[in-house]
């Protein structure tokens, strides 16, 4: 065991972990941030995404020991009230069916976006792959994010427009 | 500590209850907004559904199962309607899992599953709104000494028709609590309908898109212990030895439980619990390290050591051996006695084990003690959670307390109570402490539960006069719901007109070699890709066209006697083939490479009809479906953002199981282990969707399990009309184009 100091959320956190242990595990059972989901912990699904330092990654694959000071964002820190796009984005399409995955999605489309405000279909598609649903929400994620970049667009002009 | 602990309850008169609780401290615990400037609020309760603050919150009490079907804001929406609730005052609560309250035909039940929901709670959630709204207005009445009559209920408020005065329900909940119900009450007409019909998102996605909903496995008591099983590899594989000294050594390691005692229970195969030995820990991680360094070694005397193709080659051997017949139309003999100039085809098709590969994988939280057995977890059916703890473990049932969450997914598993078994076994072994039990994914794919293996055989007799005359159809399952035998008459969910047909059926309940248990649509999936893609070849046999031939089929538009409690609606079935071939231009002129391909079937439990169009496009061995265009009849649409939503996630379930499933099984092992060994449908692979659904004023009905079976024979047609290439087993591949 050894002791970490963690940026979560724009907090400083401290935890008593096994080096090994993954992010996924502290952030879940430690921090009680049980947004973040287990999936399948080979990073083959996706669940688990938070972003470092504004990237996404997988939790599951990141022993805590590698995390140091980036800055660690989970989908309760993606926003503090639920405005971001993608989180309207999601509302108003209703793309959540169990909704289980959906946190891990969230944040690589808000990750996406924030790389390419403007993605293509089929860059959304590249970006998303990555991402499992078995309730097969696929067609509502593809819109939500389209309509999460068409909203993120709009606010920033019209911030453009008064600043 | 539990939101019920702080319910004080008041008994009055009349059947009503008057409760008060803290609402903003137990919102706060669900992540549900507090409500504005209210600490205390009064709450009373109208019925076990029903219950109403004086802030004019409406807390729909939660019976059934959420898993992403989306039943707790249709089944609120029906509550509400009736109501005249104010629809952004309606929360969902999950209600304690309760066998006196719920479980009995006034109530509905519990158990979650079978398209079952919308269908049996329409009646009764709506009576229990109409009935509130009812006492409302009475209250209302009464509080302005006018008649009944003249007060009517809107938008979460009671109107007087003398003046403009209204009084809102949270002004009005206390009182008319108090009141007792008299007589039926009367119900809304479908055209003054303001919430049912209109597509509204889910009431919990605000919490879904912040991560604040709570699962069974986010759920957390201090004390607790992590748990992780070692299973057998093999089913029905038994412990012969094991040491765990090495585990013991872990550090966070705490306790090594060895299963025996609740293994082997296997209720009349519905389900069974593997045996193995428990590695109960500090974390998660401890407990996974744990179990890695037990030394176990398996007696497998009583398994089937078999590879998956040695089970299948016994299996066509046995279908070769006649059996009697099931239940049969017209003569069952007809496929013998057909005349000499008659032609016959036949063929086999496999629907093979399945994954249920749900992303929340397979937990509980159990906490036995003394005097009272506590489980935290999302199950589709929580009576046979109590029922089944009750009698394995000797606790009375009211000593068993079931704390219901929605899951990450059910699709037929969570209908089943081994996890909760096992959960609460280790707990009593490891001296009544807290224990959280979790299915790592790889326990989820190699030691679970699997859909059915299905071997299917079909012939057909087509006359001289090119009739279809004889239908036969004979199946060999490794899934029954329950094991009794005989089994009931049946024929599968054939509506075709056909003058004979036959069914037989046999189970393969002891030459399995995977437990297997209910899965999203059950045995629809087998009979829909084996019947519609064998009409498929009749219909090329006969120089028909596919469509036009099922039209035929169905024109006398009968109602059929399958064995089913409810009669399969030929007309019904015709119009949704119709629909969707209407709306997918069924017959247009297609391009070299590409295909169409027509399938329906009905999903009677929910008592919905359904009819694809699948559009393909194949290059060399690789299938892309293009477009997918749905006809539903599902009786009136409660919700019908979430009807299709669950059209298109049924659609996406269906075609992995045709593009990516099946269970590799080798000496009685599952080979693959996660996801990157076996995968489902990603996004880039998801087709175009359009569903239609047929205009009804009938009932709700089901619409959970209707896409699937229907979307995989279409498909399948379709790669035949690229191809000229018959897909008899699933997972498709091109190149194992031989008959069987």
């Amino acid at each position: 065991m050894a002791l970490f100091t963690l940026q979560v959320n724009g907090k400083q956190v401290k935890v008593d972990a096994d080096p090994q242990v993954p992010l996924l595990w502290v952030l879940r059972d430690q921090l009680k941030l049980t947004g973040t989901k287990y999936g399948c912990g080979v990073g083959q699904c996706g669940a688990c995404t938070v972003h470092l330092d504004g990237q996404s990654v997988r939790s599951c694959l990141q022993p805590v020991s590698s995390i140091g000071n980036m800055e660690i964002t989970t989908i309760e820190g993606l926003s503090e009230d639920g405005s971001h796009p993608v989180q309207q984005a999601w509302i108003e399409e209703d793309v959540p069916q169990c909704g289980y995955c959906q946190a891990g999605q969230l944040m690589t489309a808000a990750a996406l976006l924030a790389e390419n405000p403007k993605p293509s279909d089929e860059q959304i598609k590249a970006a998303m792959n990555g991402h499992l649903c078995r309730c097969g929400t696929y067609l509502r994620i593809l819109k939500a994010v389209k309509n999460a970049s068409l909203k993120a667009e709009k606010n920033k002009s019209w911030i453009e427009d008064i600043f | 500590m539990d939101r019920r602990y702080f319910l004080k309850a008041a008994g009055l008169a009349g059947g009503g209850l008057v409760l008060s609780l803290t609402t903003l401290c137990t919102r706060k615990r669900d992540g549900d907004e507090a409500v504005e400037g209210e600490e205390e609020a009064i709450v009373s309760e109208f019925n076990n559904f029903l219950k109403i603050d004086s802030a004019g919150n409406v807390v729909f009490l939660l019976s059934k199962h959420e898993m992403g079907q989306g039943v707790s804001t249709s089944m609120a929406m029906i509550l509400a309607e009736e109501l005249c609730a104010d629809w952004e005052k309606v929360r969902i609560e999950f209600a304690v899992a309760d066998l006196d309250k719920y479980q009995n035909n006034e109530h509905g039940g519990m158990g979650t599953g079978g398209s079952l929901t919308m269908l049996i709670m329409w009646p009764i959630l709506r009576k229990a709104g109409a009935v509130a709204k009812g006492l409302l207005t009475r209250a209302a009445a009464q509080a302005w000494g006018i008649p009944f009559e003249e007060c009517y209920a809107e938008n979460g408020y009671v109107l007087n028709r003398r003046n403009s005065d209204k009084r809102s329900f949270g002004e009005l909940a206390a009182t008319a609590a108090t009141l007792t119900p008299d007589g039926e009450p009367t119900l809304k007409n479908q055209a003054d309908h303001k919430l049912i019909g209109k597509p509204i998102a889910g009431k919990n996605l605000n919490k879904l898109v912040t991560g604040n909903q709570k699962y069974g496995i986010d759920m957390h008591i201090d004390g607790m212990l992590y748990a992780v099983i070692a299973r057998t590899p093999v089913y029905n594989g038994k412990v012969a030895t094991y040491d765990a000294s090495a585990a013991l050594q872990v550090k966070g390691v705490r306790q090594v439980v060895p299963m025996l005692g609740i293994s082997g229970v296997k209720q009349n195969f519905l389900y069974d619990v593997r045996d193995g030995i428990a590695v109960l820990a500090d974390t998660l991680w401890a407990a996974q390290q744990g179990r890695k360094a037990l030394q176990i070694e398996w007696d497998f005397s009583s398994s089937h050591l078999k590879d998956l193709a040695d089970f299948e080659s016994e299996t066509l051997a046995r279908m070769n051996k006649p059996i009697p017949a099931t239940d049969f139309r017209g003569n069952v003999e007809a496929m013998k006695n057909n005349a000499e100039d008659s032609r016959v085809i036949s063929a086999d098709y496999v629907y093979p084990y399945q994954l249920h590969m749900f992303m929340e994988p397979l937990n509980c939280l159990a906490h036995c003690r003394e005097d009272q057995t506590e489980i935290w977890m999302g199950t589709q059916a929580p009576n046979f959670v109590i029922n089944s703890v009750s009698e394995n473990f000797e606790i009375p049932v009211e000593q068993v307390k079931v704390y219901t969450f929605p899951s990450g997914g059910g699709f037929g598993r969570r209908y089943f109570p081994d996890v909760a078994l096992e959960a609460v076994h280790i707990s009593r072994a490891a001296g009544n402490i807290p224990v959280k039990l979790l299915w790592t994914r790889e326990d989820d794919f190699q030691v679970n539960h699997a859909h059915g293996y299905t071997l299917e055989r079909y012939s057909a007799a087509i006359s001289s006069k090119n009739q279809l005359q004889s239908w036969y159809f004979k199946e060999l399952r490794t899934y029954t719901w329950g094991a009794s035998k005989p089994y009931p008459k049946e024929i599968s969910w054939i509506g075709y007109d056909i003058p004979n047909i036959r069914y037989d059926f046999d189970d393969l309940l002891k030459e399995t070699l995977v437990q297997c248990v209910a899965w999203r649509a059950v045995i629809a999936n087998a009979w829909a890709f084996g019947q519609e893609c064998f009409l498929d070849e009749v219909a090329v046999a006969m120089g028909r066209d596919p469509y036009e031939l099922r039209m035929e089929l169905l024109a006398s538009e009968k109602e059929v006697d399958i064995g089913h409690s409810r009669k399969l609606s030929g007309s019904r079935l015709r119009n949704v083939i119709k629909l969707a071939a209407e709306k997918a231009g069924w017959g247009k002129a297609i391009v070299d490479g590409k295909g169409m391909g027509i399938a329906a079937y009905p999903y009677m439990h929910g008592n919905a009809y359904c009819a694809m169009v699948a559009e393909v496009a194949v290059s060399g061995e690789k299938v892309i479906v293009e477009r997918i265009v749905v006809a539903a009849d599902c009786g009136k649409v409660i919700n019908p953002s979430n009807a299709r939503n669950q059209i298109e996630g049924g659609i996406m379930w269906g075609l992995s199981a045709f593009f990516h499933g099946g269970v590799d099984i080798e000496k009685g092992r599952v080979v693959n282990s996660n996801f990157h060994e076996q995968r489902f449908m990603r996004m880039e692979e998801a087709p175009q969707i359009e569903t239609h659904f047929i205009e009804s004023g009938e009932d709700p009905w089901g619409v959970g399990e209707l896409s699937p079976p229907v979307v995989v024979p279409a498909v399948a047609n379709a790669v035949f009309a690229a191809t000229g290439k018959r897909i008899r087993r699933l997972p498709v591949s091109l190149e194992l184009q031989t008959d069987l």
